[in-house]
């Protein structure tokens, strides 16, 4: 049964035969995805197939061997990851990197850069109300937040430079179960009201509750693309991750 | 005494300046340059060119000091840094700027003389002033200065915090947005426009002087260490150590030795405290 | 390595012998002679201090101040206390190893940029010094270079001096350059983890190639007071320390040919064209800036550059093929280990986080051991806790029932205890046979001064080594590439590399990080067979993975960490079908 039918029209993110390497070892070999307006996708696939990578070289920060990205109509290929923040695409990376010397608000702040080189503070007001946890600790030194607590500013960082696309890469490595529903039950609720995100986890089940498709990746490469209740039936995803089993057959392998 | 307490606090203050002008550009770059005590030794000599030769008016000669000093800066990232950070090779940055820095002090060595050359006054004064003579006074002030100016830019604007974020993070800088090869090659021209402005203030001192280069990058990197990489507070007080050491020696056993003493201060202190005496230990040496 | 250019290589060597031999003949006159004697001193400081720069990739930018002492001690010992001269010459490189002792005891210790400057400071100080301490060595006014006796007394007797000591410096660089010893100094320079991982004492290396550097700069500051006839601290300025280190740069690191021509050209060129000669020091700077910019390995590997673009090489893409056979015929007679490593317990805390809680595990001679888990989950921590680049916070690391916790990553490599990293840790600029070689560090006895001098056993230990390291290359699967620059390899063949150097050590037990990942499913099944054959050798391998069904596939036994905590252990099959383990994967 092909679910592709029921993804939204507008295409919003296009990313076309993408290639990836590091010096001379291609790591992303010839990918294609894309974020429809208004979805939630998710990127799932075992540690080293590539994910990461993928996201880095949608933001501009690694170099792209050959392909396409493009955002609303823009063609953001060789586009500077300044540009490509601009345009509306904003990463929350791994592993909660907020900067630990600068404050809470000192951190927002550096999140409104790209659109007000001067910082906007106007936009605090709304990000404090989603994250009151951020209000309360607005001088606090990042360094002496929580885990969870440094990886809602993260993304509250993202957040804050309004995005149309959050790109959100591993946002719970590390975490409490508790803090990582937080973060997607936020991030769904953004979604709700427009904001397309394409999130990749490892959690696969807690994602695939909040995701409306998803796309599965093996050594650099989509295996599989489907919205996320064909997704999580069958066995697919334990045959992936766990083994055992033939590998997936070409009907399984839609690119 | 009192005379040699403020000689060598004042020629201090000149090696923390330089330490100071080695801070800004480490906060974005994570690079040491070696031209980093040729730029004040530019501000001193286009300082005295400007007025002496020129015949400009002090503070014309003050702001061609800080230009050449900022251009200086910007030079250094431009042709021995952005290139070269972009290679994975480490320390291939420490060759390219050392290799500036020689350019830079021969060249000024064939077009303005081997002969260390006077300053002009600035301000009108007698030269037997002693203590008060403003040979002194003005480098202690503009490093104080400087420190203040710095600890103000860190803390209250946004781009002192991105030098600070860059620092600690550039890779999480550049997903924000922020172009870290501009915000590396504003800290360049800043740091050149201070160490530029540090030059001249000095000039009354050091005289202007091609050799100066390598002196003051040589002590300013002492004075540095002393007081710990990343510190502006250290940058000063290592620096004080410093001249009053040499000072103080100076006067007691003779001026001989003095590159002896200094390195000899700088060796205790690694031994005893390696990040220096304000350094964090998360703030870590190239 | 074809052997028409070893050749061509053997005739220009002995064309530039019979040059050199003969050069009192047919230079022009006593200038051009002077100056051939000139480079040939120079060349006696330079070739030691490449080994501190080009090959250990120490910048250090003093070496003026050892020439100093040198020349200094020379004239004091043969001109003022009238001392036999060769007996002078010996105890001035004596002086000079001494104080590169005094020097790089603190320095090299010390990271890049603040050890650059010690040097700097040392090469000021010895200048400070020798003003100061007039009586001695003449102040400013300085003193009298003496001369050699019979037969090196005359202009081109010096010059035979000169160039004997050169040739034999050159002789003994060359053959540290070519030994153990090279390659781990090669091994400081481009890759530190690495060399310690194989066993490579880091700091005693560098404090001994940097000594060896100050023995060949005090006998070159002998001779040159003796060539310059007089000397002046004013001699000695830092000017000549950076034209030592652009004649290296220039050159070329880890080689020897190359600085060499550095040396000959940047020493003629400012002689031979005048307004080079004036614009002196910033010449060279320009020089340094231009290479560093442009060739930054050196003008030797901008002539290589060239030549492979005028004929090109196709570098084939050679899949591998590994002989697991073989490999396990050359494992098996390493003999084998009889006893396990047993983690107790152990724990590892950063700040207030427990990457590693209370996890215990057997690694069994002879048994593949996997270790899984999501991100974060202690897997790279445990390797490196056993390894050594970690020291455990709690618990124990036991062998034979002895607690090796606290020892170092080299110890651990004498232990028997080898490791791959999780992105190869691989030299870029040796063979892929030589990447190799350094694996078996640790069991190379050979000294510093006896692989310099040459002696019969360096060589004999050296044969074996290679011969193993060719047939472990040949056992994982990467004899056909084994003369290849190992930054020309992909991803697959550096990691199969990395395996072949840890074998190399002759392990006990070997630490796999993540082999599988980056490779397509054919290379995937070649690392199956290879992990099958190291481990029937009676070698114990602890397999690292997020690879799950490989694992499944080739381990006895599984252990699976989550957050740092052990959740499950035991064969594959239990293991793979446990409801906690699917849960943690799946993520509910």
């Amino acid at each position: 049964m092909n679910n592709h039918s029921s993804r939204p029209d507008e295409v919003l993110l296009s990313v076309r035969d993408l290639h990836v390497a590091y010096g001379k070892a291609e790591v992303v070999h010839g990918l294609s995805l894309d974020v429809r307006a208004g979805e939630f996708v998710v990127v799932l696939g075992r540690n080293g197939a590539g994910k990461s990578t993928v996201m880095h070289a949608i933001s501009g920060l690694v170099p792209k061997r050959s392909g396409s990205v493009s955002f609303a109509g823009q063609d953001l290929t060789q586009a500077s990851p300044g540009q490509i923040v601009q345009s509306g695409v904003i990463q929350v990376l791994e592993g909660h990197r907020v900067f630990q010397t600068l404050s809470v608000e000192d951190n927002l702040m550096i999140g409104t850069y790209a659109k007000s080189p001067h910082g906007d503070r106007t936009k605090l007001d709304a990000i404090y109300e989603l994250f009151p946890e951020l209000a309360e600790r607005k001088q606090q030194m990042a360094s002496r937040l929580s885990g969870g607590q440094q990886q809602i500013l993260a993304v509250a960082q993202g957040v804050i430079g309004d995005p149309k696309l959050l790109i959100l890469d591993e946002p719970s490595a590390g975490l409490a179960p508790m803090v990582v529903d937080r973060i997607l039950t936020v991030a769904s609720e953004l979604c709700a009201k427009g904001l397309a995100i394409l999130l990749v986890e490892q959690l696969v089940e807690k994602a695939l509750k909040h995701a409306h498709f998803a796309f599965l990746m093996e050594t650099g490469r989509v295996a599989a693309a489907a919205s996320s209740t064909e997704i999580g039936q069958g066995d697919l995803l334990h045959r992936v991750f766990l083994g055992g089993g033939e590998p997936l057959s070409e009907s399984e392998k839609k690119v | 005494m009192l005379t040699v307490l403020v000689t060598g606090l004042a020629i201090g203050m000149v090696y923390g300046a330089v330490a100071l002008v080695y801070n800004v550009m480490f906060s974005t770059s994570k690079v040491l340059s070696v031209t980093t005590g040729h730029i004040s030794m530019l501000g001193g000599v286009f300082g005295a060119w400007f007025i002496i030769n020129l015949q400009l008016p002090w503070y014309v000669g003050l702001a061609g000091a800080v230009v050449v000093g900022a251009v200086f800066g910007w030079l250094t990232d431009v042709l021995a840094i952005r290139r070269v950070l972009a290679r994975s090779d480490e320390h291939l940055w420490l060759l390219s700027t050392l290799a500036v820095a020689t350019m830079v002090q021969q060249g000024v060595g064939l077009w303005w003389g081997t002969e260390p050359t006077p300053f002009p006054r600035l301000i009108d004064q007698a030269f037997g002033a002693g203590m008060a003579d403003q040979k002194f006074w003005l480098p202690i002030i503009l490093a104080i200065l400087m420190a203040i100016g710095l600890e103000l830019f860190y803390r209250r604007t946004l781009y002192g915090k991105l030098f600070l974020a860059m620092s600690e993070d550039a890779f999480a800088a550049r997903a924000r947005g922020v172009s870290t090869d501009r915000i590396r090659a504003m800290s360049y021209v800043l740091s050149g426009a201070l160490g530029g402005l540090a030059g001249f203030a000095a000039g009354q001192l050091t005289f202007a002087y091609f050799a100066l280069g390598l002196t003051l990058t040589l002590n300013g990197f002492i004075a540095l260490a002393v007081g710990g990489l990343g510190s502006n507070i250290g940058a000063l007080v290592g620096g004080a150590l410093l001249g009053l050491l040499n000072a103080y020696a100076t006067y007691w056993f003779g001026g001989e030795y003095q590159q002896t003493i200094s390195v000899g201060l700088l060796m205790v202190v690694l031994l005893l405290k390696p990040e220096g005496l304000f350094g964090s230990k998360r703030v870590r040496p190239v | 390595m074809n052997t028409s250019s070893n050749r061509t290589r053997l005739l220009a060597l002995v064309l530039g012998i019979c040059a050199a031999a003969t050069l009192p003949f047919w230079a022009g006159d006593q200038y051009q002679l002077h100056l051939a004697a000139l480079i040939a001193v120079y060349w006696i400081l330079i070739s030691g201090l490449n080994i501190v720069v080009g090959f250990t990739g120490q910048l250090s930018i003093g070496h003026v101040g050892l020439l100093s002492i040198g020349a200094y001690g020379f004239c004091i010992l043969a001109g003022k206390m009238e001392m036999n001269p060769y007996l002078a010459l010996v105890i001035s490189g004596g002086l000079g190893g001494i104080c590169g002792l005094a020097l790089g005891l603190p320095s090299l210790r010390l990271p890049g940029f603040y050890f650059a400057m010690a040097t700097m400071a040392f090469a000021l100080i010895v200048n400070e010094i020798i003003l100061a301490q007039v009586d001695l060595t003449g102040g400013g006014i300085g003193l009298v270079g003496p001369l050699f006796t019979e037969p090196f007394e005359s202009p081109s007797g010096f010059y035979y001096l000169a160039a004997i000591l050169a040739g034999f410096a050159t002789w003994m660089t060359w053959n540290i350059a070519r030994s153990m010893w090279g390659k781990g100094l090669i091994a400081i320079r481009d890759n530190p983890v690495t060399a310690q991982a194989v066993g490579v004492p880091v700091f005693r290396a560098k404090l001994v190639a940097f000594v060896f550097s100050g023995v060949l700069a005090g006998v070159s500051g002998g001779l040159f007071a003796s060539l310059q006839s007089y000397i002046t601290p004013d001699t000695f300025v830092f000017d000549l320390s950076m034209f030592f280190f652009v004649c290296i740069i220039i050159g070329g690191r880890g080689s020897i040919v190359g600085p060499f021509l550095g040396t000959v050209v940047l020493t003629a060129l400012p002689e031979m064209v005048a307004s080079l000669a004036k614009l002196g020091n910033f010449f060279y700077g320009l020089l340094l800036l231009i290479v560093v910019l442009v060739i930054p390995e050196g003008i030797g590997r901008m002539i290589q550059l060239i030549y492979e673009r005028i004929r090109p090489r196709e570098i084939a893409s050679i899949p591998i093929q590994p002989e697991p056979e073989k490999l396990h015929q050359v494992l098996r007679a390493s003999g084998q280990a009889h006893a396990a490593i047993e983690v107790k317990h152990i724990s590892k805390h950063f700040g207030g986080v427990a990457a590693v809680d209370d996890v215990s595990l057997t690694l069994s001679p002879g048994e593949v051991h996997g270790l899984i888990g999501p991100n974060g989950s202690g897997k790279t921590t445990i390797l490196n806790l056993l390894s050594g680049y970690y020291e455990p916070s709690a618990g124990d690391l036991l062998y034979q029932n002895q607690d090796f916790g606290k020892t170092t990553v080299q110890q651990r490599a004498r232990m028997g205890i080898a490791r791959t990293f999780q992105k190869p840790r691989l030299l870029p600029e040796l063979t892929v046979l030589e990447n190799a070689m350094v694996g078996a560090w640790s069991e190379s006895t050979s000294g510093f001064m006896a692989s310099a001098l040459a002696l019969p056993h360096v060589g004999a230990e050296d044969r074996i080594v290679r011969e193993r390291a060719v047939e472990l290359l040949q056992g994982v699967g990467l004899g056909a590439v084994m003369h290849r620059r190992a930054n020309l390899l992909d991803h697959a063949q550096q990691r199969f590399l990395e395996i072949a150097r840890g074998l190399a050590l002759r392990p006990k037990f070997i630490l796999l990080d993540e082999p599988a990942g980056g490779l397509t499913s054919v290379e995937i099944e070649h690392l199956g067979s290879v992990i099958r054959a190291i481990s029937k050798a009676g070698i114990g391998v602890l397999l690292v993975e997020h690879h799950t069904d490989f694992v499944f596939r080739v381990c006895d036994k599984v252990t699976t960490l989550n957050v740092g905590r052990m959740i499950k252990h035991g064969t594959a099959e239990q293991v793979r079908h446990d409801p906690e383990v699917i849960r943690v994967y799946l993520g509910a």
